[in-house]
């Protein structure tokens, strides 16, 4: 579904930041990027999603060469950031959801039905006309992730999606992801607390360095987190490494 | 439980709220343009008339907190700047009426008016002008106008954390001048983020939007405010 070849990027030409990015998303998968702090996660994430162009390298969606499409990259990825706060616009939840369905200038009827689906699924409907603002660290995240899956990508990518989080909301976050997976929808997500969401991941990649350090199924990956400044405990089965108990 | 946040929208059901963005603003320009040559009797008419639309509106004056403060320095500031040019204590007080109602009236449009409605408003006349990206043009208020409150979250952010170390006030200038750079940089990493979010979700600032319509509470405001502006700029002065 999306393949990276060789994909470099630096702020200059130089100094490349990512160097040699190459793997495949197949669809309906669940992909687990982690690494150390400084290793390129979040840029990568832009390079895909079309918010910064990569200096060298092709990127494929479907079958296609989007690398120099931008805006068709923007239109079928969805990119929930890091910060929740920074990403919400509209004054109100429901105006939120309805900004990027507005800029997809889609009839009112597909707009209020999209909302309606989206805000179901996500349990946002006693929030509607709340302010964004007053929403509690979980439920803003979830407006976050509400916001891009509105505008129905074909790929959903999560920057950090468990960051500054209290357990309860790390709890709701996890099961709204299981939910997304669970109805086909492929994702990327990206994190360095693999012990939250491990169990449930189908393959993981490892950046080190702005470099795949290595990349494989959950299992065939584990024992290498750790030389990548990825905490993980040894002793716990892969099954259990989820917050998310079973 | 978040701080309310001066010049930042609330979705109520008011009478302020129903109105539409482009009758307010009009009405605010209105009564804020004769003000500039207006009398002390009518400066306070027309500051106890905001005050009372801000009661109905239910400002939240007791959570605005340490914003309003700046504000009430700052009429303080007008009051003896004028005082002292004048040496007039009605003057002076008349000056001070004047900015509270400019501030009461941003403070009643911002409350009232999500900046993307006044977006929708503006645009849709001034994109009726030859040569001109009116949608463009609104869109770039509605962004300014979004930042306000963020200059104002940002600014607290940065004096709590300065606070919170114990900042000593023995080099005024120097913790001014570093305070400031800590501000521009927080507010230009924010600035960078907001704008990543916005072309993340296909945000097009010359896309055409859906206008809004007027109602019978444009009609009573704009009737209401020509009465105010009548009987306080061109009446009162006779009588007075």
């Amino acid at each position: 579904m999306l393949r990276l070849e060789n994909l470099s990027f630096g702020f200059e030409k130089t100094k490349p930041i990512l160097s040699d990015i190459s793997f495949t998303i197949e669809k309906g998968s669940f992909t687990l990027i982690t690494g150390p702090n400084g290793s390129g996660k979040s840029l990568l994430l832009k390079c895909i999603k079309g918010l910064l162009k990569p200096t060298s390298g092709t990127i494929t969606l479907d079958g296609s060469d989007v690398t120099r499409h931008g805006k068709r990259r923007l239109a079928s990825i969805g990119l929930v950031f890091q910060d929740a706060d920074t990403q919400i616009v509209g004054q109100t939840v429901e105006r939120d959801i309805l900004f990027g369905l507005e800029n997809l200038e889609l009839p009112i009827a597909v707009q209020q039905g999209r909302l309606d689906a989206v805000v179901h699924l996500l349990d946002l409907t006693k929030q509607l006309k709340q302010r964004p603002r007053t929403l509690s660290g979980g439920e803003k995240r979830r407006l976050s992730i509400a916001g891009v899956l509105v505008m129905q990508p074909k790929l959903l990518i999560m920057d950090e999606p468990f960051a500054n989080l209290d357990y309860p909301s790390v709890l709701q976050v996890l099961k709204t992801l299981l939910q997304l997976k669970s109805e086909g929808h492929t994702i990327i997500l990206v994190s360095h607390e693999v012990e939250k969401i491990l169990a449930y991941t189908d393959s993981v990649i490892i950046l080190s360095e702005g470099k795949v350090a290595a990349q494989g199924s959950p299992s065939s990956v584990r024992p290498l987190f750790q030389d990548h400044g990825v905490y993980v405990p040894l002793e716990v089965p892969l099954e259990e490494l989820t917050w998310l108990k079973p | 439980m978040a701080e309310a946040l001066i010049f930042h929208y609330r979705e109520q059901q008011s009478f302020l709220n129903r109105c539409n963005p482009l009758t307010k603003l009009l009405c605010i320009l209105a009564l804020l343009i004769p003000l500039a040559k207006a009398s002390f009797t009518a400066s306070a008419v027309l500051l106890t008339l905001l005050t009372l639309l801000a009661i109905h509106q239910r400002l939240p004056f007791h959570r605005y907190g340490r914003e309003l403060r700046f504000f009430v320095v700052m009429t303080a500031l007008i009051g003896i700047t004028e005082y002292l040019a004048t040496r007039m204590v009605v003057q002076s007080i008349t000056a001070c009426l004047r900015f509270l109602s400019i501030i009461l009236s941003g403070m009643l449009l911002a409350d009232s008016t999500a900046p993307d409605d006044l977006a929708r408003s503006l645009g849709s006349v001034l994109d009726r002008v030859p040569f001109i990206d009116g949608w463009a043009v609104a869109s770039t208020i509605e962004l300014t106008l979004s930042m306000i409150p963020l200059i104002f979250d940002v600014t607290d952010q940065v004096t709590t954390a300065r606070k919170a170390r114990m900042e000593k006030n023995r080099r005024p200038i120097r913790n001014i001048k570093a305070l400031v750079a800590s501000i521009f940089g927080l507010l230009l990493d924010r600035s960078e983020e907001l704008s990543w979010a916005l072309q993340a979700r296909s945000f097009d600032p010359s896309r055409a939007r859906r206008t809004l319509a007027y109602t019978k509470a444009d009609i009573f405001l704009a009737l209401a405010v020509t009465l105010i502006i009548f009987s306080l700029f061109f009446l009162l002065p006779y009588f007075i």
